[in-house]
Formats: structure tokens, C-alpha cells, sequence
């Protein structure tokens, strides 16, 4: 594993049904698996963590999107913009902690071995003028109403407060985060993605279309075409002179899309990709995999892809155990997510390459 | 009570032991109950993960694994150096798990030696006619490789009318009366050994 941002460990606590779950010895090819509703999803969305406060908040805020929950500030339709903002009532916070009186935090160390602290805490303004003793920086504050919601960003040693749905009114230049959900058809992110991603580099271009002819095989350029008043992510396919439009090839094809661009989006830091076999042919998933690794090996990404599927992981398996990429077996890890005896609390086990391999050879479940 | 796990040498042993569960104790118990660790008792090793997996879910671990022979061709064979060697290595590695070596907690052998006792007396020509086989085999000039247990036990199961693959080891029916006594004393031990943890799944 060669990015020093890397994460080695890692632990979240109070998030969604993780009271505390660890993950130890994470690789750069990290495969998660586990039962349904064992919190698959819940953990690749925890290792969003980013130690910058309006980062975090808007990666987590943005899951919610995901999963059609959405509860945003926003201007009155009635009022133009700039005017005044209506900010929800409801906290978007209590669908992501376990328990909105204690914080969400994670401890992550990463490949440099460097210990990372970080914590969200819901609180309000009330709350915050009846502790802060005089602190300047939560003085601000006292001018909000006391139920107002704010939260408490702490980061190492470092302490942020913000009022809370900041992060929809912060402007972070072509934000977008490093998920990719398990079911996401065609959407016009695909344009921006290619515009800032790909449009700027033939070289990227070209390793993004060798890439996706995996899937799309004869794809002999990718551009953006108008349809309609509409810029649409397109494709030059075999000889044909004409473009068309992304959306027309399936859902897998727009998932290969999306999974090689955000490997160029996500240089040196990590990608999570929820169902990563989702609309995959098994006759292509081999190579899939070999064009994920290929990218993510390029891009210096830490991957960490969920799945439920049998034909999934021993395709991994396959892929790493001979042929060029043999040299990296120690790269890989499996990461089953079960149940202990409680029928409550979630753990996770690592297995190295040596124990995934005995596991998939000998037919002994990892799931 | 949950489900004990099973770990065992191979999918013969799966196989025999899903038969006998069920005969003995009204237990149907599948793949996912057992952890197949190949075919040597050291593949313990790579399996560390999956058994502290399983303990935490409340499972009790129960190896089931072959003494072998004492000969310089099986590491720590015999019973009781095996039997020694796997109790040493849970304790170095902390693993809880009961154990029970095959052919019966007591002599050397296999899964094998064992399923030659539980063949039927009515069939032992089939034994004789192959040991004059395997001496006909010793006795000529050339170097012949005698065959093993297995083949033995796969040799009375085909000449016994069993086709295809249902004569192989991972698909044998064990609970068929006209091959095989799964009543058979022989298998008392064994079932001393399951009993605390099958009898009331």
C-alpha cells in the first residue's frame, strides 16, 4: 500500500448500529462483507471521515441523499435568492448517530502510522452559551436562539462549532463525495465528473476508455453531447460516427462509468463503492476486477467495495492468486461484518490473503 | 443452544458427518456448519479468523481430525502425538475447541479406517478380495504403489452397485442400511463426543 493517507485501522463509534466497531489491518484492496442489514453501507459511509468539519458533515449529510432522506436548508420558493434561509426543524443528525447525546467519533491511524481523532457533537445554542465561560468563539452564538442546533466539531486538539445544515449553505468548490451507492442510474453528475476529471486530460481519457471497453467493449471515445437542451455524458462506439448518450448502454455500464471516474477523481485518497459487482456479467468480472485494481493501483486509491455476492469474491480471489497481480496479494483483505452473541453488537473480521485464499479454496464461508 | 461448528479434514468427513447428525440425533446440519481446514491438520492455521468468528457467535468449535500414522511421512502422526500436537497448538493460539481424532479417540488412522468398521459383515469378502489385490501388488517385480484407505472404501461402494457420483466421497449416502451401520458400536465414541452439543439443537 503506497498512499501515505491510507487508512491502516479504523474505528467509528455511535454510528448508526455501531455502538464501537474496529476494523484492523486494512489493506488497499479492502472487500466488505457480511448479512444484510449487518451495516455494510453503515461502514463505508463511516469511512467517510474527513478531518475537515464542513467535508465531513456535507460526505455525511449527502448519504442521506442517497437513501432519499432529505432534509436541506433551503430558500422559501416565494423569496429570491440571496433572502432569507428556512432551516429545518428536524436534526438530519438522529438518522446518522446511534445516540444524539453522545458524539459520533472515529480513531484512525494511517499508513504512516499517525493517529487521527476525530468528533461530531449535536448540541445547541442554549447549551453552548450555558458552558462556554466567556470563550470568544462561542460567544458568536449567543445571538441564535437557544434551540438552535449547531455541532461540535473536534479534530485532534482542534474544536469548530457550526450551526448545523452549514454545511448546505458552504460553498466547496465541485464538491462531490468519494461513494458511489449501490443502485445510482444516470445522473448529470456524470457530466461535471467528466468536465473536471476527464476533459482536462487525454492521457486520463484514454486510460478511462481502455477501462470501461471492459464493459462497453469497442468504446472508442467518451465526450458530453447536447440531447435536448441537456448536456448528457456520451460515447463514440465501433466505427459509428455518431455519439450516444451514456444512459443508452444499461446501468452496468454507467456503474463502470462511474467507478473508473472516480478512481481519477480520488488520487491518493479512498473510494467506497457499495455493490461494487452490481450489474456486472459474471463473464466480465474478472476482468473487472483487474481493471478496478489496474485504477486504483494507478491512482494511488484505497478501495474499500462492499458485496453479498459468492461469484464476486471468488473472482477477487482468481484475480490475485496468479498473473500480474500475484506480486500484491498482500494488498488484499477480506472484512466480514457479523453478529456476536448478543444479537446486537456488530464486529468485523480481517483475513489476510493466506486466510481469504483457504477460506474461498476449501468452500468455508466468509459472508 | 446453537449449532456447534464442525472442523474436519475434507469433504468426506463433511459428508459423514451431516449423515451420522441426522441419523443419530435428528440434526440436518449444512455446509455452513462446518469449517473444511483441507486436508492436513495444519491448515488450523490460516483458519484463526473463522474460529474466533464462529466463538463469538456463540458457537462451540468441535475439531474432528486424523491421528494418521506414526511413519516419518505424517507430521506428528498417531494419536496420541496428534492428539498432543492439535492440543498444543489451541493453546498457543487460544483457541477454544473440543477435539476428537479420528478413526475412534483411541487408535491410528483416518475417517477411512473407521468407515471400513462400519461396512457390513456381510460384505467382508469384498476387504479380502482387495487384500489379495494389494498383495499381488507388494509382490511383483515392479515398484507398484499399493492403494490407500480411500481407495478401498471407494472399491466396496462400487462393488456393491453404487453409480456415478454418489460412489465419491463427497456425495456417498451414508445413511443407506444396505452399505453402511451407522449403529455400529464403533461409533460410540464419536457420538459420546457429538452428543453434548447435538442432542438438544
Amino acid at each position: 500500500m503506497n498512499g501515505q493517507s491510507h487508512f491502516s485501522s479504523f474505528q467509528v463509534r455511535n454510528f448508526k448500529r455501531f455502538d464501537d466497531l474496529s476494523v484492523a489491518n486494512l489493506g488497499q484492496i479492502n472487500l466488505i462483507v457480511g448479512d444484510n442489514s449487518i451495516g455494510k453501507t453503515s461502514l463505508l459511509e463511516a469511512l467517510l471521515a474527513d478531518d475537515e468539519p464542513m467535508v465531513l458533515l456535507k460526505r455525511l449529510h449527502r448519504t442521506l441523499c442517497f437513501r432519499n432522506i432529505h432534509i436541506h436548508a433551503r430558500s422559501p420558493s416565494n423569496i429570491p435568492s440571496p433572502g432569507p434561509i428556512a432551516i429545518p426543524t428536524s436534526n438530519y443528525l438522529a438518522f446518522l448517530l446511534s445516540d444524539l447525546t453522545k458524539p459520533l467519533s472515529f480513531e484512525i491511524r494511517t499508513g504512516t502510522n499517525v493517529l487521527k481523532t476525530l468528533s461530531i457533537e449535536a448540541t445547541t445554542a442554549g447549551k453552548v452559551s450555558s458552558e462556554s465561560n466567556g470563550d470568544k468563539h462561542a460567544k458568536q452564538f449567543l445571538r441564535f436562539t437557544p434551540d438552535t442546533a449547531l455541532v461540535r466539531f473536534k479534530s485532534n486538539s482542534k474544536t469548530t462549532l457550526t450551526p448545523l445544515y452549514a454545511d448546505d449553505l458552504a460553498v466547496l468548490h465541485n464538491f462531490q463525495i468519494p461513494f458511489i451507492p449501490a443502485v445510482r442510474m444516470y445522473d448529470p453528475d456524470l457530466v461535471s465528473g467528466y468536465q473536471l476529471v476527464l476533459a482536462p486530460s487525454r492521457a486520463i481519457r484514454q486510460r478511462f476508455i481502455q477501462s470501461l471497453s471492459i464493459i462497453l467493449p469497442g468504446v472508442q471515445e467518451v465526450l458530453t453531447r447536447q440531447i435536448h437542451e441537456k448536456e448528457h455524458m456520451a460515447v463514440v462506439v465501433g466505427g459509428s460516427d455518431e455519439s450516444y448518450p451514456l444512459s443508452r448502454f444499461g446501468d452496468g455500464v454507467v456503474k463502470c462509468a462511474r467507478v473508473f471516474m472516480e478512481m481519477a477523481r480520488c488520487q491518493n485518497g479512498r473510494l467506497m463503492i457499495d455493490e461494487v459487482d452490481a450489474g456486472i456479467h459474471f463473464s466480465r468480472m474478472d476482468n473487472y476486477w483487474r481493471g478496478i485494481v489496474a485504477a486504483a493501483r494507478e491512482n494511488q486509491v484505497q478501495l474499500f467495495a462492499a458485496t453479498h455476492s459468492l461469484e464476486c469474491i471468488q473472482s477477487l480471489k482468481r484475480v490475485f492468486e496468479s498473473g500480474p497481480l500475484a506480486d500484491f496479494q498482500n494488498d488484499v483483505r477480506c472484512i466480514a461484518l457479523t453478529e456476536l452473541k448478543d444479537g446486537k453488537t456488530v464486529k468485523a473480521y480481517t483475513y489476510g490473503w493466506s486466510e481469504f485464499l483457504t477460506a474461498i479454496e476449501h468452500g468455508n464461508e466468509v459472508r | 443452544m446453537a449449532k456447534p461448528v464442525l472442523v474436519v479434514e475434507g469433504k468426506a468427513d463433511i459428508k459423514f458427518l451431516m449423515d451420522c447428525a441426522q441419523t443419530a440425533f435428528g440434526v440436518e446440519l449444512s455446509r455452513e456448519d462446518f469449517i473444511d481446514v483441507g486436508t492436513d491438520w495444519r491448515g488450523l492455521e490460516n483458519n484463526r479468523t473463522q474460529f474466533e468468528r464462529r466463538a463469538n457467535e456463540g458457537r462451540a468449535l468441535l475439531m474432528i481430525l486424523d491421528a494418521d500414522w506414526d511413519t516419518p511421512n505424517h507430521e506428528q502422526g498417531g494419536f496420541a502425538k496428534r492428539n498432543a500436537a492439535i492440543g498444543h497448538w489451541l493453546q498457543q493460539n487460544g483457541v477454544a475447541a473440543k477435539v476428537f481424532i479420528w478413526p475412534n479417540h483411541n487408535d491410528n488412522g483416518t475417517l477411512e479406517t473407521m468407515l471400513q468398521h462400519i461396512t457390513l459383515p456381510a460384505h467382508a469378502a469384498i476387504f479380502q478380495c482387495f487384500e489379495q489385490y494389494e498383495q499381488c501388488l507388494r509382490a511383483s517385480d515392479d515398484e507398484y504403489v499399493t492403494p490407500n484407505e480411500k481407495a478401498k472404501i471407494y472399491s466396496y461402494v462400487e462393488a456393491l452397485g453404487v453409480k456415478g457420483d454418489n460412489k465419491g466421497e463427497a456425495k456417498r449416502n451414508y445413511q443407506d442400511v444396505s452399505l453402511w451401520d451407522l449403529n455400529s458400536a464403533y461409533l460410540n465414541p464419536l457420538k459420546q463426543f457429538l452428543a453434548p452439543h447435538l442432542a438438544n439443537v
